[in-house]
């Protein structure tokens, strides 16, 4: 149990269906059934053309999942950031393994930059000028739980804000026959020690054992969503907070272990 | 601005690198000044280079119930868990704190990347398929490494794989702190485990990164890097349990916001990084009595990494590069030359720069060229990795 609360201050979901910011809030406050559609190409606005240009589908959906939480006062050469994703660039993986059986064995240098783990942490960080503390992280189906505790940890410790984002995709066969993800799903949170306008509620967590039950989405139309892809799991968590309410989620994790939030509505 | 933090101890440590099992290997090599380099081949490398290969991985059986994670790198982790009486010092931890109170911090860079390589020279001929044993989530999902580790410990407490390229297994220990301190467990086995696959070697060499000759780090005459691969563990408790034993005491992380795969020429994120470690070990630039440097031999790391030393440090800072030894061990550099700088201060010796010959003039700061018998109270350990992902730790005692 860790003991101190910190504020969620902002959500933001990518998913299929789950674009325009008006639609998404339909669907978590349950007002809309969730149907799902391809995903439109993403723009994140805030990497330079270059980048943009060298950049891949994972990278620019973590990328514009994180954008709608910034704000305009917000100095992002300062702010803490988590990147979360179970499996990482599988399109990368398919290519540069590709490219490993072939006789030459010759691999772009662009992809193998794209093909480490905090690839999107790395393009966040020229896009935003960032130079703070950030993470890239992985708890395979355990995930999007292990990120935002480890948002809370760096939240807690220096006493800020931090942008947590946790991003999967679906692999591109013969990868998505081992590894199979129905859709890609992109969810990210502004945590912080201090409340703001924006503020959705106070989270606390703490470690359960397999006893608790998972908790499913109050929206069935998203339940396909949540079991889709390791990121799909905060799904609840995302339903609790649009809804300003008070109550608990329990959410996969590590080991068999599920983790507990406590959500509480501060209005 | 960041606080003086509480240290915490090691109280266990566990190292394999090409110079062998056991951080007492390494030592020998660092007291010797020899390289564990060799000029080898590798199943499916066309072209001539130099390897920190360990070759006690090929021995390594994983336990029969956690076949699912048989890979190379889940391998050297065994190996070095196995090493060092790591095994048995956790065994105590866990009867002093429990199985869910010891968290496993890992990092990687590739994890068991390597089966995936192979599984693409089985494709299916008719229908492009996978090989039908082909277990990624185990073997090659980043995580496979913490969770295969958490098995075989069997610790079921808090954990994660942190993977930040080359600063991977340095960020571990200043993520160990947060958790301990947020009170999600009371102890903390922080580790880096990266093994030899096509895809890093291959990558490398396609960006001119990778030497054809022993990696010669700070030398006029570098050209690129040696990979290596290395698996190490340290067991961190609080220091109010222990007594007389190596401290984390800083630790500092940072971005540059510059490049994917060049760092900041004047080290601008390496500076900031540095100077955080600092501010939390409650030190100053003057109590730093050696670095143990990133030092890749790639001609742009070095000299970002003396700008930077150099804006933190006075020119005349002691500091070494263990590469040349171990090779750039990737994911595991960051654990490899952490606990290479707890073997300096508690055997008095702070290393050389092996294969170092040739002084180059634009480098301001200095190398150890060969090691040093002398006592040290504090040390700073280098991390920088691609997408400008920096680290600094200090250790002390």
């Amino acid at each position: 149990m860790v003991s101190e609360k910190v504020y969620i201050n902002g959500l933001s979901v990518i998913a299929p269906g789950l674009v325009e910011h008006d639609d998404v809030l339909a669907v978590l406050l349950g007002e809309k059934k969730w149907c799902p559609e391809p995903l439109p190409n993403l723009v994140p606005s805030l990497l330079p053309a270059n980048e943009r240009r060298r950049s891949t589908t994972l990278i620019k959906l973590a990328l514009k999942t994180i954008q709608p939480l910034l704000k305009s006062d917000d100095d992002l050469t300062l702010t803490a950031t988590v990147f979360a994703s179970s499996d990482g660039d599988l399109d990368i993986d398919d290519k540069i393994c590709r490219a490993l059986g072939k006789e030459e064995k010759i691999v772009s240098p662009t992809q193998f930059h794209n093909s480490v783990h905090n690839a999107a942490a790395g393009y966040w960080a020229i896009a935003a000028s960032m130079r703070a503390t950030s993470v890239s992280l992985s708890a395979g189906d355990g995930t999007f739980a292990a990120g935002l505790i480890d948002a809370l940890t760096q939240s807690l410790s220096e006493q800020q804000n931090v942008l947590f984002v946790a991003y999967d995709v679906v692999a591109p066969e013969p990868l998505n026959t081992v590894r199979h993800f129905d859709y890609p799903v992109g969810i990210a949170l502004r945590l912080g020690t201090t409340r703001e306008d924006s503020c959705l509620g106070m989270i606390q967590v703490s470690l359960n054992d397999i006893k608790t039950n998972i908790t499913h989405c109050k929206n069935d139309s998203l339940e396909p969503l949540r079991n889709g892809n390791p990121i799909g799991a905060g799904i609840p968590l995302l339903e609790v907070l649009a809804m300003n309410s008070s109550e608990s989620v329990i959410l996969p994790y590590i080991m068999g272990k599920h983790l507990q939030v406590n959500i509480s509505n501060v209005e | 601005m960041v606080k003086k933090i509480k240290p915490l101890s090691i109280t266990a440590s566990s190292l394999v690198t090409a110079a062998g099992c056991g951080k007492q290997l390494v030592l020998d090599a660092i007291q010797n000044n020899k390289t564990a380099l060799r000029n080898i081949s590798y199943p499916g490398l066309n072209f001539n280079t130099w390897l920190g290969k360990i070759d006690d991985i090929d021995n390594v059986e994983l336990e029969s119930s956690l076949q699912r994670y048989n890979c190379r790198n889940n391998k050297l982790a065994k190996l070095g868990l196995d090493t060092d009486n790591f095994r048995n010092d956790i065994n105590s931890a866990i009867k002093k704190y429990d199985k869910n109170r010891i968290g496993v911090f890992m990092g990687t860079s590739t994890s068991g990347k390597a089966e995936t390589e192979a599984a693409y020279t089985q494709l299916d001929q008719n229908n492009g398929r996978l090989p039908a044993d082909f277990n990624m989530l185990h073997t090659h999902n980043i995580a496979s490494v913490q969770d295969y580790v958490q098995h075989s410990l069997g610790l079921d407490g808090v954990g994660l794989t942190i993977s930040t390229a080359c600063s991977s297994s340095a960020k571990v220990f200043a993520t160990a702190h947060r958790y301990i301190n947020a009170g999600l467990c009371d102890a903390a086995i922080v580790g880096g485990v990266d093994s030899l696959c096509l895809s890093t070697i291959y990558g490398f060499h396609s960006l001119q990164l990778v030497s054809s000759k022993p990696c010669c780090p700070w030398d006029a005459e570098r050209n690129g890097i040696s990979i290596g691969e290395a698996a190490g563990f340290v067991l961190l408790e609080r220091t109010d349990e222990t007594t007389n034993k190596i401290q984390l005491r800083g630790f500092g992380e940072s971005s540059d916001a510059y490049h994917m795969s060049t760092p900041h020429p004047d080290g601008e994120g390496a500076t900031i990084a540095m100077k955080t470690a600092l501010a939390r070990s409650g030190l100053s630039h003057t109590d730093i009595e050696y670095i143990n440097l990133h030092g890749t031999a790639t001609p742009s790391n070095d000299i970002a990494e003396s700008q930077a030393l150099q804006k933190v440090f006075s020119k005349d800072i002691t500091c070494s590069s263990t590469k040349g030894i171990t090779g750039h061990t990737l994911g595991a550099a960051g654990i490899t030359e952490a606990i290479i700088c707890s073997l300096a201060l508690e055997n008095k010796t702070l290393p050389g720069t092996v294969n170092f010959k040739n002084t180059d003039l634009s480098l301001a700061v200095k190398v150890l060229e060969t090691s040093v018998e002398r006592s040290a109270n504090n040390v700073m350990s280098n991390s920088f990795g691609f997408g400008g992902s920096n680290c600094s730790l200090v250790f002390g005692w």
